[in-house]
């Protein structure tokens, strides 16, 4: 069986994730990456991509592919998923899939024409401490949950101390990402709550900004579900210092019987995972096995099952487990949240 | 550290961050206030604001500090004119810092005069502009009072501002590696022996569970404040252990073949 032939459109943080997962799934061979800065050309370089291109246009309709993966920023994301979905390739899209309901109806649409899939990278639901939770609620480990708590926080497009880089412009335009922490950061939390707890509904949400930004860096929302009767507070934010391998993602289920939390499930200590888990891997290397890739990271791992669950439903010609419907899902719940405040970003 | 408060830097414990609060604390620390305001024409307030800091973490200047010089100056000057003035940083051009730090709408409510005063750029003040220095509290190693003046004013710093210059700390929050809550200000009228000073005050903070707050503004000696700052929770020097990290981390995924962070992916290996 052929390899599924890959093109990245975008090589910023999240892009070299991707390209570094697409470059070790099995079945998968990266054949090219699009990118406007000459720094992350070279670096696709190094990292053994020889093939690149400066504008993601000229990527697609150069190359023969079977998919693609738009890691660009999100004002971008229509207009990348139109170009592969004329010339036939499948796209993995990051989050938000659109800036807009619409605009994801725009690209769902578009896919529908191409006869192209779409997935999402809605990834928290692969992380291993939330997947184990979804095991056990589904067993009824906890009996019945009324009410659970999901929160993400980080720091957004900014730095904490020591500053290395310069925050892009795009980052503070609400035209360009779609809004604030909830488009950023709320997407994932809602998709988590939905695979969980199944359809909800915006029953209160505010938004605050803890400095003068022209979007929400604070944000908490109540979501009902019908079909369990779960009550969910969801918090998200973009004003804490965080750094990688810390990161603050936290989901709790109170049930009838017991409290569940991701962090149960996650490491005690990270640097001490982190050097267990890499001294693993050399001697998996050694004898001349693969390695547990992003092991060490621990959060990292979820990119690549993410990827690879839609690669491989590429290749078979199926329905992405995370596909359209759930990216345009999650940016309609972002849009009532804000209604619900009474806050529009682009105002 | 000599724990003798010097002479010439007077401290003041604060009950609380209010702007009124803080409005008589300045005032009362600058011992020569009124005949520095009375020979002023305009005043050019320049709090740090070298990124986009939440003031809560003491790596910039509160805002309210820089609304409590607003009104001093309005209450106590005979018409004299109120800049703010906003230098960013390195990585933070000095319009996106001081509109995100809030000191866009600070000047508009305030009826001040916003300047952007870009690092490594001369800009030009009228005659009769003395300077109100408004640096944070935080641990530097060339200290904040004088690492903000020659952010305004270049690598000479005091020597090349446009008129007289007075320096008020703001320590209504720290930063020592960890964030605190230490509500004081201090000034002096010697800049250098000021810098001196808060740059030995933080190099040997003791460990303290919390701090009692004072019910009112009072004169603090520097042995007192001392005690009033903990530890910090951060281990190393920041840039040593990530560039060690960096190329450890590339070194493993060489070896092994696993992917590499993104944040790690950036070196040079030679």
């Amino acid at each position: 069986m052929s390899a599924l032939e890959l093109g990245i459109l975008g090589l910023g943080n999240i892009g070299t994730v991707h390209l570094q997962s697409a470059q070790r799934l099995p079945g998968v061979r990266v054949r090219a990456i699009a990118d406007a800065s000459a720094e992350n050309r070279t670096l696709a370089r190094k990292l053994g991509v020889s093939r690149t291109y400066t504008d993601y246009e000229d990527l697609c309709e150069a190359e023969t592919l079977d998919a693609v993966v738009v890691a660009l920023p999100p004002f971008l994301h229509a207009d990348a998923v139109e170009a592969a979905a004329e010339r036939g390739f499948d796209a993995f899209v990051e989050k938000p899939f659109a800036t807009t309901s619409d605009e994801a109806t725009r690209m769902i649409e578009a896919a529908r024409e191409g006869g192209v899939s779409l997935g999402v990278d809605h990834t928290i639901r692969y992380q291993p401490g939330i997947r184990r939770m979804k095991s056990e609620y589904d067993a009824g480990h906890v009996g019945h949950v009324p009410l659970a708590t999901i929160s993400r926080i980080n720091n957004g497009p900014f730095s904490a101390p020591p500053v290395s880089h310069s925050p892009s412009g795009w980052q503070f335009d609400p035209n360009a990402t779609g809004g604030g922490a909830l488009m950023d950061l709320g997407v994932h939390l809602f998709d988590v709550v939905e695979w969980f707890f199944g359809e909800v509904s915006v029953e209160y949400a505010t938004v605050d900004r803890q400095l003068d930004l022209d979007f929400e860096d604070t944000a908490s929302v109540v979501l009902e579900s019908a079909d369990t009767g779960t009550t969910t507070t969801l918090n998200c934010g973009f004003f804490q210092w965080e750094e990688p391998p810390d990161v603050n993602m936290r989901f709790q289920l109170d049930g009838i019987t017991d409290s569940l939390e991701n962090s149960s499930f996650a490491p005690s200590n990270f640097p001490i995972h982190a050097a267990t888990s890499a001294s693993k891997n050399v001697v998996k290397r050694l004898r001349g096995d693969d390695p547990d890739y992003f092991g060490p990271t621990y959060y990292y791992r979820a990119h690549y099952d993410a990827l690879g669950a839609f690669c491989e439903a590429s290749a078979a010609g199926e329905e992405p487990p995370v596909n359209g419907e759930t990216g345009r899902r999650m940016v309609e719940l972002v849009e009532e949240a804000y209604a619900a405040a009474d806050f529009d970003p682009r105002e | 550290m000599d724990d003798t408060t010097p002479t010439d830097v007077s401290a003041r414990l604060v009950p609380n961050t209010d702007v009124s609060t803080l409005e008589t604390a300045i005032e009362a620390s600058v011992s020569d206030w009124n005949s520095f305001i009375e020979r002023t024409e305009r005043v050019l307030l320049l709090p740090d604001t070298h990124y986009p800091f939440h003031f809560s973490t003491g790596m910039v200047t509160a805002p309210t500090a820089v609304r409590a010089a607003c009104r001093l100056v309005e209450r106590t000057g005979t018409g004299t004119e109120v800049v703010v003035g906003c230098t960013g940083g390195e990585h933070a051009d000095p319009e996106l810092s001081g509109r995100f730090l809030g000191y866009e709408r600070l000047a508009e409510e305030e009826d001040a005069e916003l300047r952007h005063l870009p690092v490594g750029e001369k800009s030009d003040f009228a005659d009769g502009t003395a300077v109100l220095n408004l640096p944070t509290v935080r641990s530097e190693s060339d200290g904040t009072v004088a690492e903000n003046l020659r952010r305004a004013f270049g690598s000479r710093g005091e020597a090349a501002a446009p008129g007289p210059v007075r320096s008020v700390l703001d320590g209504t929050y720290s930063y020592t590696g960890t964030p605190q809550r230490s509500l004081f200000v201090a000034t002096s009228d010697d800049t250098d022996a000021l810098n001196r000073w808060v740059v030995e005050l933080l190099s040997e903070p003791s460990d303290v569970e919390g701090v009692e707050p004072v019910s009112e503004s009072r004169a603090v000696s520097t042995a007192d404040l001392r005690s009033r700052f903990s530890v910090s929770r951060s281990q190393g020097a920041p840039d040593v252990l990530d560039d060690a990290m960096s190329a450890g981390y590339r070194l493993y995924g060489r070896l092994t073949g696993d992917a590499v962070p993104p944040q790690f992916l950036r070196g040079n290996d030679g």
